[in-house]
């Protein structure tokens, strides 16, 4: 209790805390709107037959054992916990009873975003990973300071790679010209690689510089349609900038100060630190076999926005008298990691299979060759082919055995 | 750092400048110069372009498909000869005909044809392989087609038929059960007719305002070799000398000969207008009609000289038909006209107004039995080559070479639009009626036994 207590007390008196609670109950609101919006994602993927599990869990099937009316009692504790404690935290003076409407709505949010790894995505990872911190370690306007500043170049970092700096993204989402779109991705690298140290350094020049540069980007970002990871950009930076605000306050005021209570450690700050970059570390380490360790990390990896991956699939329905080329509509994935996951495409296939056969009676299965390019690399390699995706008892593990071989004696 | 002080301590801002360095460098080093996005990707497709889109993996290593069966003209030298070597009877007429069934009406442009029925294509994604009997054998649909897009005409060996989208896709399906051999996606559209050589498939691609042939093998769509650009228009059609081992192809105004293997330019002749259709080879001569109402002879041993040129009343509907022994060539006219003009000089034999009304516009030539030399005075030097062609409305005449005598009228149950497909002793026509069904009609001896209605011959 007293470690609860010790993590309430340093909210209560601290005004940028308060808000930051509040700020982290919105982003949390605003990732179950985005869920609810889209036809209450969690509980739709809950509901399929097949659920696709995080990396640091090598079965899922466990996730299932919660019914599908509990899954859904959870979902909605979490939407109206975080609600709720964004209202206490940003109306009230009771930071306790916030807290713990958020401690709840975590735990709600958390077991909701696990059941699916089609859940998962930056604006989810960095709610969630500051969220905890918030709540449970100590030395918060260190820790969340050096957190939020890591957040923001570790975001820069996953866009060092030719598919971000080629400019592509702003090409297509803004239709902007090319050397235009280049020179936006590599400012975009710079500020929040530079701009997020910046936000460590006392000196007010450096602080506020990094600060207003990461603000214009961030609103810049609101522009481009990224609303989402924006306003929580943004309120990040209004975080910090009242957090500086009540520092020098704090230190104008040094003589009032009570010591009473020592400043917390920051060993558990910086453990966890430590731990977020080993992850994001991992990414441009070589490729070693997994682990434990490495797939529990990787769940701390922040995601590139573009994916460095190109797939082309090709799909075939085969009728009783036609063959015809289709297109399969790829299922929700917010991560651009999980566009070319060949997982999800067998996935889609066999949904597709399903639907086929029941609306048409002529219709007999799917032939399908999903290729993947690496396009940091340029290479490729066929992630599958199968001449018969619809057989009864083809498995994931099978597809890749299952070849597609032709020859002329047919 | 010493998180008390405001002042920035000199050793954490060399650090800061080190940190802003390498950020600096891991950009440029990620996008050397900031290169254009085209560049990045043409730099990427050029590692690997090879494995790039041919499916599947495991596709037939080897395979004897023989030669193209029926090609365009009926030969690879687009004469418009059928069967050389065999005679027929006249004695023919309209024995059966089966409607083709088809959820919407086929806008037909191209046909290929095997000896079990047509494959189809046109203004439309579908391709459709037909049984001579009406009995739908296979369908294959592409996943689109622009509405100013059709289909390429289907190419058809032993046992592949070989189907391709402008878009640049070309996949080869087994020809009795419809299945895919292989497919392959190329990376630029297909501008021009693709046809077979030998054990290969040349595919005309678009190469900026050119064109590019790739070849492929046949067995399994693998690239064999692909040329630099070609000065070659989009839409321009093959043929074959066979005397000179030259392919010769038309473009826009322009007849260019190249060397198969290679295709290097052996020549090229720049005509006044356009080309219709394809060019006719008969030993080392080259026949065009052009759209301003002329007609060639080049000597294709002679890089392409213009041995004659003559004025015709109307400009050529359709490619010119090479009668032998006559040495005569034979043609449509836009209005309706049959003209026969003398191959080696170059003048007008005999016009005749045979109101052709039909869809089709081009005639063929194919011989006949010695009797019908005899009864309708032909001469037997001419071996029966006789004149073959739509005539009126819906029906097939046959023509006497010398003064276009008229041997025989057959009437069909619609305009015939694709055909003949000769088969031992049967002629298959697509042809179409006025409400747009399409039927295959089998043309015998009168003497076959006939399950066709008699009002349908009574037309």
């Amino acid at each position: 209790m007293d470690f609860f207590k010790a993590n309430l007390w340093e909210i209560k008196k601290s005004g940028s805390l308060r808000i930051l609670g509040a700020l982290l109950a919105l982003f949390h609101v605003t990732q179950f709107y985005l869920w609810w919006d889209q036809g209450h994602l969690p509980l739709t993927f809950a509901q399929e037959d097949i659920p696709i599990c995080w990396s640091m869990f090598e079965s899922c099937e466990w996730l299932r054992a919660i019914p599908i009316g509990a899954l859904t009692s959870v979902y909605y504790t979490y939407g109206s916990f975080m609600a709720l404690a964004a209202l206490v935290f940003l109306l009230t003076e009771f930071a306790g009873i916030g807290y713990f409407f958020l401690c709840f709505g975590t735990i709600a949010g958390l077991v909701v975003y696990f059941q699916d790894f089609r859940l998962s995505s930056n604006e989810g990872f960095f709610a969630f990973f500051a969220t905890v911190a918030f709540l449970l370690v100590p030395a918060k306007h260190r820790l969340m300071r050096w957190l939020l500043a890591s957040l923001f170049v570790a975001s820069g970092l996953s866009l060092l790679s030719p598919a971000w700096l080629s400019g592509i993204w702003f090409v297509t989402h803004m239709a902007v010209p090319i050397k235009l779109g280049e020179w936006l991705a590599a400012v975009t690298v710079l500020v929040q690689m530079i701009g997020g140290v910046c936000l460590i350094f006392r000196d007010g020049r450096y602080f506020w510089a990094g600060w207003l540069s990461l603000f214009l980007l961030c609103i810049s970002q609101l522009y481009t349609g990224e609303l989402f990871l924006a306003s929580m950009g943004v309120g990040w930076l209004l975080y910090i900038g009242f957090d500086e605000f009540e520092l020098r306050k704090a230190e104008r005021e040094y003589l009032y100060q009570s010591f009473i209570r020592p400043e917390p450690s920051f060993l558990w700050g910086g453990i966890l630190l430590s731990s977020f970059w080993l992850a994001q570390v991992l990414m441009f380490l070589p490729y070693s076999p997994q682990s434990h360790l490495r797939s529990f990390l990787e769940t701390w990896t922040v995601t590139p926005k573009v994916n460095h991956q190109e797939c082309d699939q090709r799909t075939f329905a085969r009728f009783k008298e036609h063959t015809e080329e289709i297109d399969v509509k790829p299922q929700l994935a917010s991560s651009p990691q999980l566009s070319c996951n060949p997982y999800i495409f067998y996935l889609d296939l066999r949904g597709l299979c399903r639907k086929m056969k029941a609306r048409d009676p002529n219709f007999a299965t799917l032939m399908s060759s999903l290729l993947i390019r690496d396009i940091h690399t340029g290479k490729s390699y066929l992630a599958f082919e199968s001449k018969d995706v619809c057989a009864p008892n083809l498995s994931f593990s099978d597809i890749t055995e299952a070849r597609w071989t032709t020859n002329l004696d047919m | 750092m010493d998180y008390e002080s405001r002042h920035v301590k000199w050793y954490w801002l060399i650090l800061f400048l080190a940190y802003c360095t390498l950020t600096g460098y891991l950009l440029f080093k990620n996008n050397p110069l900031l290169y254009s996005n085209s560049e990045l990707r043409a730099q990427i497709i050029g590692k690997d372009l090879g494995s790039l889109k041919i499916l599947p993996e495991n596709r037939p290593s080897t395979a004897d498909l023989g030669p193209e069966v029926f090609p365009a003209r009926h030969d690879l030298q687009r004469s418009g000869q059928i069967q050389p070597g065999r005679s027929f009877t006249w004695e023919l007429k309209e024995v059966q005909n089966f409607p083709i069934p088809a959820e919407d009406k086929l806008q037909i442009e191209g046909v290929a044809a095997d000896t079990h029925g047509f494959v189809l294509t046109g203004k439309s994604p579908w391709v459709t392989s037909v049984t001579f009997e009406g009995h739908i054998k296979w369908r294959y649909k592409f996943k689109t087609l622009a509405d100013d897009q059709s289909l390429f005409a289907p190419l058809v060996d032993k046992k592949l038929t070989y189907v391709f989208h402008p878009s640049g896709e070309a996949i080869a399906l087994s020809s009795a059960t419809g299945d895919i051999v292989w497919a392959l996606t190329l990376t630029d559209a297909i501008v021009a007719q693709p046809f077979l050589w030998q054990e290969q498939l040349i595919v005309p691609v678009r190469e900026g305002t050119s064109t590019k042939l790739i070849t492929l093998k046949r067995f399994n769509g693998d690239e064999v070799a692909r040329t630099k650009a070609i000065d070659l228009k989009p839409g321009f059609l093959s043929s074959y000398n066979s005397a000179l081992k030259l392919w010769i192809f038309t473009s826009d105004n322009k007849v260019v000969a190249l060397l198969p293997g290679d295709w290097k330019p052996a020549w090229a002749q720049t005509l006044t207008d356009p080309i219709r259709g394809f060019a006719i080879n008969n030993e080392t001569s080259v026949f065009v009609t052009t759209l301003g109402a002329k007609a060639y002879k080049l000597d294709a041993k002679n890089r392409g000289r213009v041995e004659w040129e003559m004025d015709l009343s109307k400009s050529a509907g359709g490619s010119i038909t090479y009668l032998p022994y006559t040495n005569r060539l034979n043609f449509l006219l836009t209005n309706g006209v049959m003209s026969t003009i003398d191959a080696k000089a170059g003048k007008l034999l005999w016009s005749y107004n045979i109101e052709n009304r039909n869809t089709m516009v081009e005639t063929w030539a194919q011989r006949l039995k010695g009797a019908a030399i005899e009864k309708y005075k032909m001469e037997w030097l001419h071996k029966g080559w006789t004149i073959w062609s739509p005539c009126a409305s819906k029906r097939v005449c046959i023509y006497a070479p010398n003064k276009g005598a008229l041997i025989r009228r057959i009437p069909l149950i619609g305009d015939p639009v694709a055909g003949p497909v000769q088969i031992e002793d049967t002629w298959y026509f697509l042809v179409k009626k006025t409400d747009g069904e399409l039927f295959i009609s089998h043309v015998a001896h009168e003497d076959t036994k006939s399950p066709v209605d008699s009002t349908e011959q009574n037309r």
